[in-house]
C-alpha cells in the first residue's frame, strides 16, 4: 500500500510539472471520433511542424472530451498561459495554428474554443463554459480528452485507482452497502440496481465467481462505452477490479466487439499496466484479493449483448439467451455466479468509492440518482457525447446542449433500435427510467437520435424493426416470426398497399411480441411501432388511407417535379440522374419523366444547393382522392 | 411442496417444471419444444401460463415449481396469445394438411387408378398424421389462417444418406440440434443465421457427412415435423406397431423398437416413446435393418440347379433335393459355414444338423481365424457395459467408433464430459476425439514398440519416457478402463499385440471391454466348437469334402472344388459360387430369436413383420429336413451356452517385422477390413447410404495429404509399398490423421504385405 502511495506522489508531481510548468504542450485528440475526422494527419502535421520550428513541445494524444462536431480538437499550452483548444483543426491550419501561437506568440487565442483549468486567458471563455458542456455535469467523463489514455500514470494523478485502494481497506459487504445506497442503476439498458445485484452474487456461495464488463455495444450508432474505453480505459479497470473484490470474483472478462479495435489496444495496454503496477494479478496492493482479467471479442450480434447470449458466447456457443431466471448473479458463466455491468456502471463505481454515496446523490433525482451519458446525434446542431444528471427534461438536452434542430423538431427517439419516439409534447419527459417507459420508450443504454419534420415516422418503424428482426436470434417464436410481419406490413404501408385492417394487425402484433419473446430484444422490439402509432397515428392513416407520405420521404409515395417557372435549364440535374429521366435543352426548362425516375434524390438536392440551379425541382406526395 | 394449477390443488414432492407438474396432473398445456431428455429452452412460448406475483407470461416449460405458486394455464389472454402464437408458426410452415377443405375426404378417397405420385396428392409432408404440430394446431381449434404466408423457400437437402431435410416445415424448436449437442454430444447440428434467414444444420454449410454426423438419427426421432424424415421411411406413413426387440448387427445388440405397418418392417427406433427417445443407436440399427431385410434382390422361393440351369421349385422339392444330396455325402465329408449373425437357435439346429444329419464336425465361419479366436477369447474376460460406467478414467485402443457402438462412444463421451481421463490410441477421429485428453496415431511400425513403452513404464515405479500420461492415468487411477477395438484383428502380429494389451491391463488393474462387430459371435463360439475357416479351406484343397453347407454364410466367389453346395440364405450367392440348392430364409424381424452379447446376456429378438415369398426360418428348414431325413434334432436350450470356453488356439506364430515409414514410403497405411456383414451381406456395399458412410476399396486421405498430392475425391491413386502397388479412388476425410492412408477392402482380405504397411501415393496416369 506504502509503495503505491509513493507512486500516487509522483504521479501527482510529473501531471502538474506537465500542466503548470512552462513546458509547452500540445494535446490532440485521439479516440475514433477524432481519427475519423483526421487526427492521424494532424498528428503527422503536428510532428513534423515541432521539428520544422525546433520547437520544444511535447504532444499528448489525449481520447475525445465529447463534442464530436469539433473533431480534431488540438489543445495548446504555453508557458505562462493556460492550456486553450482549438476546434476542427485541419491539416491545412495545423501548423499555422502552431506557428502563430508558439512560434510567433501571435494572439490567437480569440480562435480557440476555450480555456482548461483555472486560470482564465484575455477574457476568453472556459472550454466547459461552451453552450453545449456548461450544462452537462462530467462524473464517468471526468478524465475524458484531458489525460493520456495510454499512460496509466496520468490515471493514477487524476486520484486514479484511489477508489480501489479505499475498497480494498474496506469489507465487501460495506461497500455494497455505499453502493445501494448511492442508488446508482446498470447503465446497459434495464437499469437494474447494481447493489443488489452485487449482494445477490456476493450471496450465492461458490468456489469460482465471475465478473463480466458488458463492452458489446451493439446499438448502431450508440459509441458512449466505445469512448469511455478508448479515453479513459483505466475507469472501467478500476472499477471492475472493485467490483470483483466485493462480489467476492476470481475471474474477469469484457466483452466487447472486434469492430472496436481501437478499444481493444487500448484496453490490452491498459491491462499490462496495471499489472505492472502490481493493481492486477496475485495479491493485489498486498490485500490479499487476487484477480485477473481477459479480454474477448465478439462477433457483433446485436443479441450478443443481451446477457445470457454474452455468457453463452463467451462459453464457445452460439450467442442466444435463455430464460432467467435463474439469473446470471446465481448462475451464470459455466453455471458459476456472475456479475455482469456495463462499461459505464463499472466506470462510475470508481467516483463513488472516491466521493461516497452522499456526493453521488447530489445528481439526479430520487431513485434515480447519478449521471448518465447519451449518444447525441440525428438532425440537431450540436451532436456529441453528451453526460448530464439523470431527471434532465428532454427539452435541456436537446436544446440548450444540442442547441436545437435546424428544421422544425418532430421527434426523438430513445434507447437506440428498440426505443420509442417521444413527440413534441411530451419534450419535458425527464430522463428517468419510470418516465420514459411510462410514455412508451426506455433508456436502453443511451442513444439518441433526434428527428425533425423531414422525418416520415413510418419510415422509422420500419427502418428499426426491419434491423431488429435481422437481428433476432431466432430462437423464439414471436421475435423471429412476428417482428417479420410488422415488417410486412410497415414495408406495405410505406408502398401504398395497406389494407384497412392493418393498423390493427400491427398493432396486436406488436402487442404479442411484447408479451411473449424470450429475451429483452423481443421483448422491446415493437416499441418503435408502438410509440409512432400512438403519438403520430394520423401520420400512418394518412398513409393507408391516403396513400400519402407527409414528410415526403416514403419513394412509392412521392412524386418528383421540375417548376418549368423556376428552372433555369443548368443541366445539373440532367449530369446526375443516374436513369436519364431529365431531359432538355440548356437554359430551358426541362423535362422529367416519373416513368424513369428512381426517386433517388440526387437532382433534388443539386437543384437546391448548387449556385446556378433555381430550386426547381419539388417533391410532391400523391395524395388519393 | 403445494402449488395451485388451474384452480386444482396438487401436492409435490421432487423439483419439477410446471409443465412436467401439469402434464402428470392431466392439465393439458401446448407445447412444442419441450422434451423430457432435454435442457429447457423455451423457444415455442407456446406453453406461456400466468403466475401470481410474476410479471408478464412465463413459460411453463422453464419454470421450476415453487411453493404456493399459483398458476392458470387457461386465462382468455393466454389461449389468444397461444393461438396467435401459432398463427405465427403456420404462416411459415406450409398448411395444406391442415387448413384444406378436403382435408377428410382426401385420404379417404385416395384411392384411384393413378399414379402413386398423383394418389398421394398434395399431402406430401412425410409425417402427415404423426406431426406434433398438426396435433396443437388441432388441439387449438384453428381452422383459417390469419396471417399472409411467408414461406421461406429454403432449398430441400438431399445429399446426405439415410434422412431428407426440408427446413420449410421446421418451426424452430431447436430439438434437434439439443439432442444433438446435450444429449448425443456429436455436436454437429447447430442454429445458423439470424432473423428470418435463420436455419438448422451443420456450421459453414458443410454436409452431415463432412461434419461427422454419425447419423444416429435422434435429430430426425424427435423432429415433432416433417422437416427431418428418413429416406426409406416416408413413403409409408405412420406405422401402425411398435414392438421391442433387439439389434442384430453387432456384439452390443441394443435394444431397439421396430416399426410395422401392415405387418411390413418399415423403420427402427430406439426404445422409449417415439417422437421423444433420443436412444443409443447407431446408424446401423437406427436405419440399416429395415433396408436390410426390404432389399429387393432377397431370395423369395427354393431353387434347384438342374442340368439346363437353375429352376424354381417347391420347399417339398427342394427338401427331396436336399435328401438326395446329403445321402449322397459320405459321414465326416461335409463342412457347414454359419454367418455370426445367426439368432441362438439358428446356430444351434444348424450345429444339429450338422453332427446329426452330416455327421460333420466341421464347422465355422468365413470371419473365423487365430486373430479372431485370440481376440474373443480375451474378450470372454471384458466386462458389462454397465461396468465400464464405473471407470475412473478410459483408454480406447483402435476402437474406431465412427458409426458403430454407440453406446460404447457415448459412454466414453459422457465420463469423458465428467473430466474423466480419456486417451485414444488409434487411426480415425471418431465421435470421441474432441474429448480425449490425448489422441495418439502410431505408425507403421510403431504399434508394439508403443505398447511396449507403456508396459516398460508401469512395470517401473515411476513413469517418465515418451507416454507419461498413458501409463501415469492407467496407474494412477483407480477403476482404469481399457475397451479394444475389433479394428485390432486385422493388424499383423494381431496375437502378439493383444498379449501386450493383456499385460497392460494386468499390469494396471485395468477392466477391460472388448465388443465385435457380428451379431451373435458370442453365441456362435458358446455354442459350437469351431475350426478356424482356414482349415476348412485346406481340406478343402486337399479334397476332403465334397458337401459345403453354406448357412448365411457365402464365404467363397466361387465353387473352391467341392461336389455340392447348399445355400441357405436370404441374399443371393455370388454369381460364380452356382450352389447345386438354393434355400431361401427369414431374416432378423421374421422369427424369433435369442443373442448372446458382449454383456454375455441374452437378448431376445422377435418375429414382428411378415416373410418375405417362400422364405422360411433357417430353423424350420433344419427341422423339416431332419424329418425327411428321419433324423432327431434336440430343442435348444440356454443351458447349452458354454460359461467359459477355452480356445484351441494355435502356438503363437513367428512375428513379422513392420516397417516404418521411410523417405521413399511416407505414409502409414492401415487397413480395417469391413466387417460390417449380416448374413453375407456387406453393408457397405448392400446398403447405398452406408456405402456412403463407410466406403469400402477406397482410401481415406487428412485433406492436406490430399491437397499435398492433388487428389480430388473419387480421383484414382496408387498406393505402392515396397512389394505391392494397387489402385483406389481417393476420399478425403478430415478425420484421418496427417501421414495416414485408411483403406476399408469388401472382401476381408489384407490388400499389402503387413498392416500397418509404409506407403506411397501417387496419381494414376492414363
Ligand atoms: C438485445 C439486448 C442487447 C443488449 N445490449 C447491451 C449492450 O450492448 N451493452 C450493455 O451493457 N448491455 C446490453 N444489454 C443489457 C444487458 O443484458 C445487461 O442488462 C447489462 O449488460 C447489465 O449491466 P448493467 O446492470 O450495468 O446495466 C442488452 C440487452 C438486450 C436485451
Ligand atoms: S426475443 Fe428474439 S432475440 Fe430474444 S430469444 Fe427470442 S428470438 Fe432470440
Ligand atoms: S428440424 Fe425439427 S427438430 Fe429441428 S428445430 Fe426444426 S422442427 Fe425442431
Ligand atoms: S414448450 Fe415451453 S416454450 Fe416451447
Amino acid at each position: 500500500m506504502n509503495k503505491f502511495t509513493t507512486i500516487q506522489k509522483q504521479c501527482s508531481v510529473d501531471w502538474d510539472a506537465l500542466n503548470n510548468s512552462g513546458k509547452t504542450v500540445i494535446y490532440l485528440g485521439m479516440a475514433s471520433c477524432g481519427k475519423a475526422a483526421g487526427a492521424d494527419k494532424v498528428k503527422a502535421i503536428i510532428l513534423d511542424t515541432i521539428k520544422k520550428y525546433k520547437i520544444e513541445a511535447e504532444l499528448v494524444e489525449v481520447g475525445c472530451i465529447g463534442t464530436c462536431y469539433l473533431e480534431p480538437l488540438m489543445d495548446i499550452k504555453t508557458n505562462g498561459a493556460p492550456r486553450i483548444s482549438f476546434g476542427n483543426v485541419t491539416e491545412k491550419n495545423a501548423e499555422t495554428i502552431i506557428r502563430k501561437y508558439i512560434v510567433e506568440k501571435e494572439d490567437i487565442s480569440k480562435r480557440s474554443l476555450g480555456y482548461f483549468g483555472p486560470k482564465g486567458l484575455n477574457g476568453l471563455p472556459g472550454f466547459f463554459e461552451q453552450p453545449m458542456l456548461k450544462d452537462q455535469v462530467r462524473v464517468v467523463t471526468k478524465n475524458c480528452g484531458i489525460i493520456d489514455p495510454g499512460n496509466i500514470r496520468h490515471y493514477i494523478a487524476n486520484e486514479g485507482y484511489a477508489g480501489l485502494v479505499k475498497a480494498l481497506s474496506k469489507k465487501p459487504d460495506e461497500i455494497i452497502k455505499e453502493i445501494t445506497h448511492a442508488g446508482i442503476r446498470g447503465r446497459g439498458g434495464a437499469g437494474f440496481p447494481t447493489g443488489i445485484k452485487w449482494r445477490t452474487c456476493r450471496n450465492t456461495k461458490s468456489d469460482e465467481k465471475y465478473l463480466i464488463c458488458n463492452a458489446d455495444e451493439g446499438d448502431p450508432g450508440a459509441f458512449m462505452n466505445r469512448l469511455l474505453i478508448e479515453s479513459d480505459p483505466h475507469a472501467l479497470l478500476e472499477g471492475m477490479l472493485i467490483a470483483a473484490y466485493t462480489i467476492g470474483g476470481t475471474h474477469g472478462y469484457i466483452y466487447t466487439r472486434a469492430e472496436y479495435p481501437l478499444a481493444i489496444t487500448r484496453l490490452q495496454n491498459a491491462l499490462d499496466q496495471v499489472k505492472e503496477y502490481g493493481l492486477m494479478g496475485k495479491n493485489i496492493l498486498g490485500s490479499g484479493f487476487s484477480f485477473e482479467i481477459k479480454i474477448k471479442e465478439g462477433a457483433g450480434a446485436f443479441v450478443c449483448g443481451e446477457e445470457t447470449s454474452l455468457i453463452h458466447s463467451i462459453e464457445g456457443k452460439r450467442g442466444m439467451p435463455r430464460t432467467r431466471p435463474p439469473f446470471p448473479a446465481v448462475s451464470g458463466l459455466n453455471g458459476k455466479p456472475t456479475v455482469i455491468n456495463n462499461v459505464e456502471t463499472l466506470g462510475t463505481i470508481p467516483h463513488i468509492l472516491r466521493n461516497g454515496p452522499e456526493w453521488y446523490r447530489q445528481f439526479g433525482v430520487e431513485g434515480n440518482f447519478g449521471t448518465k451519458t447519451f449518444s447525441l446525434v440525428g438532425k440537431i446542431r450540436r451532436s456529441g457525447l453528451i453526460e448530464v444528471p439523470l431527471g434532465t427534461s428532454l427539452r435541456k438536452i436537446i436544446y440548450d446542449i444540442g442547441g436545437g434542430t435546424q428544421k422544425p423538431f418532430k421527434a426523438v427517439q430513445t434507447g437506440g433500435p428498440s426505443g420509442g419516439c417521444i413527440p413534441k409534447e411530451l419534450l419535458d419527459t425527464p430522463m428517468t427510467y419510470e418516465s420514459l417507459a411510462k410514455v412508451g420508450s426506455i433508456m436502453g443504454s443511451g442513444g439518441l437520435i433526434v428527428m425533425d419534420q423531414d422525418t416520415c415516422v413510418v419510415d422509422l418503424a420500419r427502418y428499426f424493426l426491419d434491423f431488429i428482426q435481422k437481428e433476432s436470434c431466432g430462437k423464439c417464436t414471436p421475435c423471429r416470426v412476428g417482428t417479420r410481419h410488422i415488417v410486412e406490413i410497415l414495408e406495405k404501408i410505406c408502398q401504398g398497399q395497406a389494407e384497412p385492417d392493418f393498423l390493427d394487425k400491427l398493432e396486436s402484433l406488436s402487442h404479442l411480441v411484447k408479451a411473449t419473446s424470450l429475451c429483452g430484444l423481443g421483448q422491446t422490439a415493437p416499441n418503435p411501432v408502438l410509440s409512432t402509432l400512438r403519438y403520430f397515428r394520423q401520420e400512418y392513416i394518412q398513409h393507408v388511407d391516403e396513400y400519402y407520405c407527409p414528410a415526403l420521404v416514403c419513394s412509392s409515395l412521392i412524386e418528383y417535379t421540375v417548376i418549368k417557372d423556376k428552372c433555369t435549364g443548368c443541366q445539373r440535374c440532367v449530369s446526375v440522374c443516374p436513369t436519364g429521366a431529365i431531359t432538355g435543352p440548356r437554359s430551358e426548362p426541362h423535362n422529367l419523366d416519373i416513368d424513369k425516375c428512381i426517386k433517388c434524390r440526387a437532382c433534388y438536392e443539386i437543384c437546391r444547393f448548387d449556385a446556378i440551379a433555381g430550386n426547381a425541382i419539388v417533391i410532391s406526395g400523391r395524395k388519393r382522392q | 411442496m403445494k402449488i395451485t394449477i388451474d384452480n386444482k390443488k396438487i401436492k409435490i414432492d421432487k423439483p419439477a417444471t410446471v409443465l412436467d407438474v401439469a402434464a402428470q396432473n392431466d392439465i393439458y398445456i401446448p407445447s412444442l419444444c419441450a422434451h423430457p431428455e432435454l435442457v429447457p429452452y423455451g423457444g415455442c412460448r407456446l406453453c406461456i401460463v400466468e403466475i401470481e406475483g410474476r410479471r408478464g407470461y412465463p413459460t411453463a416449460c422453464t419454470t421450476h415449481v415453487e411453493d404456493g405458486m399459483v398458476v392458470r394455464t387457461d386465462t382468455k389472454i393466454l389461449k389468444e396469445m397461444r393461438t396467435e402464437l401459432t398463427q405465427l408458426i403456420l404462416s411459415e410452415h406450409p398448411s395444406a394438411c391442415m387448413m384444406c377443405d378436403d382435408v377428410e375426404g382426401c385420404s379417404v378417397f385416395q384411392g384411384t387408378i393413378r399414379k402413386v405420385g398423383i394418389t398421394t396428392g398434395c399431402r406430401w409432408c412425410p409425417k402427415d398424421k404423426d406431426c406434433e404440430f398438426q396435433r396443437i394446431v388441432e388441439s387449438l381449434g384453428i381452422h383459417d389462417l390469419t396471417l399472409p404466408g411467408l414461406y421461406r423457400d429454403i432449398p430441400i437437402e438431399k445429399y446426405d444418406p439415410f434422412f431428407d431435410r426440408d427446413y420449410n416445415l421446421c418451426i424452430y424448436c431447436g430439438r434437434c440440434v439439443r439432442i444433438c449437442n446435450e444429449y448425443r454430444k456429436s455436436s454437429v447440428l447447430s442454429l445458423k443465421q439470424r432473423g428470418k434467414f435463420t436455419t438448422i444444420g451443420p456450421a459453414f454449410e458443410a454436409t452431415h457427412i463432412d461434419a461427422n454426423c454419425e447419423f444416429c438419427g435422434a435429430c430426425v426421432s424427435v423432429c415433432p415435423t416433417g422437416a427431418m424424415s428418413e429416406k426409406s421411411r416416408k413413403w409409408w406413413g405412420v406405422p401402425e406397431k411398435y414392438e421391442a426387440s433387439t439389434c442384430p448387427l453387432c456384439s452390443l445388440n441394443c435394444d431397439i423398437q421396430v416399426l410395422t405397418l401392415k405387418d411390413k418392417i418399415v423403420g427402427t427406433l430406439p426404445p422409449g416413446v417415439p417422437h421423444e427417445a433420443g436412444g443409443e443407436l447407431c446408424v446401423k440399427g437406427r436405419f440399416c435393418l429395415s433396408e436390410l431385410v426390404n432389399r429387393t434382390t432377397r431370395i423369395l422361393e427354393p431353387q434347384f440347379k438342374y442340368k439346363e440351369g437353375y429352376g424354381f421349385v417347391s420347399w417339398e422339392v427342394a427338401n427331396e433335393k436336399a435328401v438326395e444330396i446329403v445321402k449322397e455325402v459320405k459321414p465326416g465329408r461335409s463342412a457347414m459355414l454359419l454367418s455370426p449373425s445367426l439368432n441362438l437357435e439358428e446356430i444351434h439346429f444348424a450345429k444339429q444338423f450338422a453332427e446329426k444329419a452330416l455327421h460333420t464336425e466341421l464347422i465355422s465361419s468365413s470371419c473365423i481365424n487365430e486373430n479372431l479366436l485370440a481376440y474373443m477369447e480375451m474378450a470372454s474376460h471384458s466386462v458389462s457395459l454397465n461396468d465400464l460406467k464405473k471407470a475412473g478414467c478410459l483408454l480406447s485402443i483402435f476402437l474406431d467408433g465412427n458409426y458403430k457402438y454407440a453406446p460404447v462412444t457415448m459412454l466414453i463421451k459422457d465420463l469423458a464430459s465428467k473430466v474423466i481421463p480419456y486417451c485414444q490410441i488409434g487411426w480415425t477421429k471418431d465421435t470421441t476425439t474432441r474429448f480425449a485428453t490425448h489422441f495418439y496415431v502410431p505408425k507403421s511400425g510403431d504399434v508394439e514398440g508403443f505398447l511396449d513403452k507403456i508396459l516398460f513404464n508401469l512395470k517401473k515405479e515411476k513413469a517418465k519416457t515418451k507416454q507419461p500420461i498413458i501409463t501415469e492415468t492407467l496407474a494412477e487411477t483407480k477403476n482404469s478402463a481399457m475397451i479394444i477395438g475389433p479394428e485390432i484383428m486385422s493388424l499383423t502380429n494381431c496375437i502378439s499385440i493383444l498379449d501386450k494389451l493383456k499385460q497392460v491391463a494386468k499390469q494396471s488393474h485395468s477392466m477391460i471391454y472388448m465388443p465385435n462387430p457380428y451379431g451373435n459371435l458370442d453365441g456362435l463360439l458358446a455354442l459350437v466348437d469351431v475350426v478356424p475357416f482356414d482349415e476348412i479351406r485346406k481340406k478343402i484343397d486337399k479334397k476332403e469334402i465334397d458337401l459345403l453347407y453354406l448357412v448365411g454364410d457365402s464365404a467363397f466367389k466361387k465353387n473352391p472344388g467341392v461336389m455340392k453346395i447348399i445355400y441357405q440364405n436370404a441374399f443371393p450367392a455370388p454369381e460364380d459360387l452356382q450352389p447345386d440348392l438354393i434355400l431361401p430364409t427369414a431374416l432378423w424381424g421374421e422369427s424369433n430369436g435369442r443373442y448372446l452379447n458382449t454383456d454375455k446376456k441374452i437378448k431376445k429378438s422377435y418375429s414382428v413383420g411378415d416373410r418375405h415369398g417362400y422364405s422360411l426360418p433357417h430353423r424350420q428348414v433344419f427341422l423339416d429336413l431332419a424329418k425327411s431325413l428321419k433324423v432327431k434334432l434336440p430343442k435348444f436350450s440356454a443351458k447349452d451356452l458354454r460359461k467359459e470356453f477355452q480356445l484351441k488356439l494355435k502356438p503363437v506364430p513367428e512375428k513379422i517385422k513392420v516397417p516404418a515409414p521411410s523417405k521413399n514410403y511416407p505414409f502409414s497405411l492401415v487397413q480395417e477390413n469391413a466387417q460390417h456383414v449380416y448374413s453375407s451381406l456387406n453393408l457397405s456395399t448392400g446398403i447405398e447410404g452406408f456405402g456412403d458412410l463407410v466406403k469400402a476399396d477406397h482410401i481415406l486421405l487428412h485433406p492436406s495429404d490430399a491437397r499435398k498430392q492433388g487428389f480430388n475425391n473419387e480421383e484414382w491413386a496408387i498406393l505402392g509399398s515396397s512389394k505391392t502397388e494397387k489402385k483406389f479412388r481417393v476420399l478425403i476425410r478430415k478425420n484421418i490423421p496427417k501421414g495416414i492412408v485408411l483403406l476399408t477392402s469388401s472382401n476381408g482380405q489384407l490388400e499389402f504385405e503387413s498392416n500397418p504397411c509404409p506407403v506411397k501415393i501417387r496419381r494414376d496416369h492414363v
